[in-house]
């Protein structure tokens, strides 16, 4: 219950709390009431329909795929990054604690365009892989790069403040007992960088779900093959299907909510263990 | 198993945390390692752990050189003052860490983490997890975990710094009687003097990484070798004068000094320690030190006694402890005047020569304190 006659010293608690519901529903919720009320005008049938289309559900295909390998390559990364920037002391270590955010402060457009010249052909690491085989740019590889790129920050950022707050002296406990460094790692590190770890990564999932700016430029976004559902989205905004548009909108939507609704309860019981609220 | 160090020594980039140091703590002893912060106790207590490799020397457990030997292998116990317990595990789990690792059959370990719980009195917190115990039992898991891997020495860094008093108090009497029925050897780390010299069977005193003083309690206490040591171990008061005809003299106050001391300066300190002093209403032929009473604490085994000098001047208040009887018997007041008696003073003739110790002869029974009639006296005027 809302309790407005309990005030603390600071004034200001109903105005405060008006504008940030306020900010909120504007930025948040109507938009996504806007996208229900876009579909009414659309029968369940026609809704399943255009949900169900081959190529919509290749695009699904394609993303899940491709958001799932990027998060587990960003988990590893991202873990490996945050460590170092937490545990060594190094020359340039703040200037590397910096370049993280990049990929959220760049422009997605602009991270596709250099990803896309970067890994094609005629790019600098597109020749050698061509000559092992590989091809990145213009495949779903490319999906998996550009979605890597602009969600890592999500990882570290997530991990680091965790790894800086664990206390030095639970690792040299272990190791008077008698553990190995693998040993600590895997039994008293990792159970306690766990949650935040895991909220990285899904984190980082989502947000693959829904990039689009830096992964159109290097997708080569052919049918069935390297189409993300972001851009059926937009393929069918350019038809002016606003109705199917909003009906994909609202998939990806929907399995954005439930993961990370998931990641909550299960990040719920976890730490209830650590903070002992049992 | 006794611990020996031979010429250990430590520096942190400029900072020399350990002048090369000898150290022997024999076996089953419990001993504490004393000192401010930043006298090097807690890095001396690290490096004989293996958390800190010494930059010179050697480190014996029981004959054995383990110098070189990585902290995993020298199966030494750690408790740590923030626990450091592993908050993702059980209790039981915490404890059963180390035996794990010995490739114990489950069984057995089920066993031993049992028989540790029942030895920190804790078997019904088993399966709790860390975060829903106080600090005590917390402290007490950790030293059933430290204990279960049977540790050559136990080791413990300021162990009840985080806890309140009534818990230190007796995790501090259960941590004595485990080293007594189980006879390991512990060294643990302390600032606090009352602690160290309350539950250890030797102390080393340490200051600037060096240590100043080492012996049983008893020696300590009874025989500060130094300015450093009598300063750390307890409340002084402290006399400051010039030295004329053998006297001690600052203002209106003086002190006799004996031959011996006054021969080689012209200025001089004299320690003086809250049970080495009385208070009466006389100045005493050897010593005039005219005070006031400024605060008088009853709580405690002794009445606290605060003074300000009077017509002398002093850094700190002096403080003199008299008996509950004496009290009772004198009846002093705030603000009262009266003489403080020194039975025993300790001269320093600089910041830095060794402590010459002054006994002054016991007054006789007529000039000590409560005299009836002065007491009327005084609260006349």
């Amino acid at each position: 219950m809302l309790s407005f006659r309990h005030r603390g010293i600071l004034p200001g608690f109903g105005l405060s709390l008006g504008i940030s519901l306020l900010f909120v529903s504007l930025v948040l919720l109507l938009p996504i009431s806007g996208l229900v009320i876009q579909l009414s005008d659309m029968s369940w049938s026609q809704f399943w329909w255009v949900i169900t289309d081959p190529r919509v559900v290749a695009s699904y295909r394609v993303t899940l795929v491709s958001a799932l390998i990027a998060s587990l390559i960003n988990g590893l990364l991202g873990l490996l990054l945050a460590w170092v920037l937490v545990r060594y002391d190094f020359y340039g270590r703040r200037l590397l604690d910096g370049l993280v955010d990049l990929p959220f402060a760049l422009p997605t457009a602009v991270a596709g365009i250099a990803l896309s010249a970067l890994w094609a052909s005629n790019g600098w690491y597109g020749p050698v892989l061509d000559q092992l085989g590989i091809k990145v740019a213009y495949t779903p590889l490319g999906i998996i790069v550009a979605m890597a790129f602009t969600s890592l920050p999500f990882v570290v950022r997530s991990v680091q403040p965790v790894l800086e707050d664990l206390p030095a002296e639970d690792e040299e406990a272990a190791a008077s007992l008698g553990a190995s460094d693998l040993h600590i790692f895997a039994t008293v590190i990792l159970p306690a960088i766990w949650p935040a770890w895991l909220t990285g990564m899904a984190l980082s999932f989502t947000r693959s779900l829904g990039e689009f700016g830096a992964i159109i430029f290097i997708a080569g976004n052919m049918p069935f093959v390297s189409e993300i559902t972001s851009l059926m989205i937009f393929i069918r905004l350019q038809e002016f299907d606003y109705a199917a548009a909003s009906a994909i909108a609202a998939v990806v939507l929907l399995a954005s909510l439930l993961l990370l609704l998931a990641i909550n309860l299960w990040q719920n019981r976890y730490l209830k263990r650590l903070q002992g609220r049992s | 198993m006794s611990i020996r160090l031979s010429n250990i020594s430590k520096t942190f980039g400029q900072f020399q945390a350990l002048q090369p140091i000898n150290l022997e703590l024999p076996k089953g002893q419990f001993t504490a390692l004393l000192g401010p912060s930043g006298s090097g106790k807690t890095t001396l207590l690290r490096i004989i752990a293996g958390l800190e490799h010494a930059d010179q020397g050697q480190i014996f457990l029981d004959q054995q050189d383990v110098t070189r030997q990585p902290i995993k292998d020298r199966q030494v116990g750690l408790v740590f003052q923030n626990y450091a317990l592993f908050r993702h595990m059980t209790v039981a789990d915490n404890i059963a860490f180390g035996l794990k690792l010995r490739k114990l059959a489950k069984a057995e370990i089920h066993k031993q983490v049992m028989a540790l719980l029942e030895m920190v009195q804790l078997p019904h917190l088993a399966k709790r997890y860390p975060a829903q115990l106080s600090g005590g039992q917390k402290q007490r898991v950790a030293l059933a975990r430290a204990l279960a891997i049977n540790p050559r020495v136990l080791l413990l860094d300021e162990p009840f710094g985080a806890l309140d008093e009534q818990v230190r108090q007796e995790l501090r009497r259960s941590l004595r009687q485990l080293h007594d029925q189980l006879g390991f050897t512990s060294v643990f780390v302390t600032h606090d003097q009352q602690e160290a010299l309350e539950l250890s069977d030797q102390v080393v005193l340490m200051s600037h990484g060096r240590i100043e003083q080492q012996g049983s309690p008893k020696e300590l206490f009874e025989r500060p070798q130094s300015r450093f040591a009598f300063e750390f171990l307890g409340h002084n008061n402290l006399f400051q004068g010039q030295l004329q005809h053998q006297r001690l003299v600052q203002g209106q106050a003086w002190l006799q000094l004996n031959a011996t001391s006054s021969a080689t300066s012209e200025q001089g300190t004299v320690l003086l320690r809250p049970h080495e002093l009385s208070l009466a209403n006389q100045a005493s032929e050897q010593a005039h030190l005219p005070m006031q009473i400024t605060a008088i604490n009853l709580v405690g085994p002794q009445v606290q006694i605060e003074l300000e000098p009077q017509g002398w001047q002093s850094d700190k208040p002096w403080q003199v402890g008299i008996s509950h009887q004496q009290f009772h018997q004198w009846q002093p007041e705030r603000g009262q005047l009266c003489f403080a008696v020194p039975h025993l003073a300790h001269f320093f003739a600089s910041h830095d020569s060794p402590p010459q110790s002054l006994r002054f002869e016991q007054l006789s029974k007529s000039s000590q304190l409560v005299d009836e009639r002065q007491l009327a006296y005084n609260s006349l005027t």
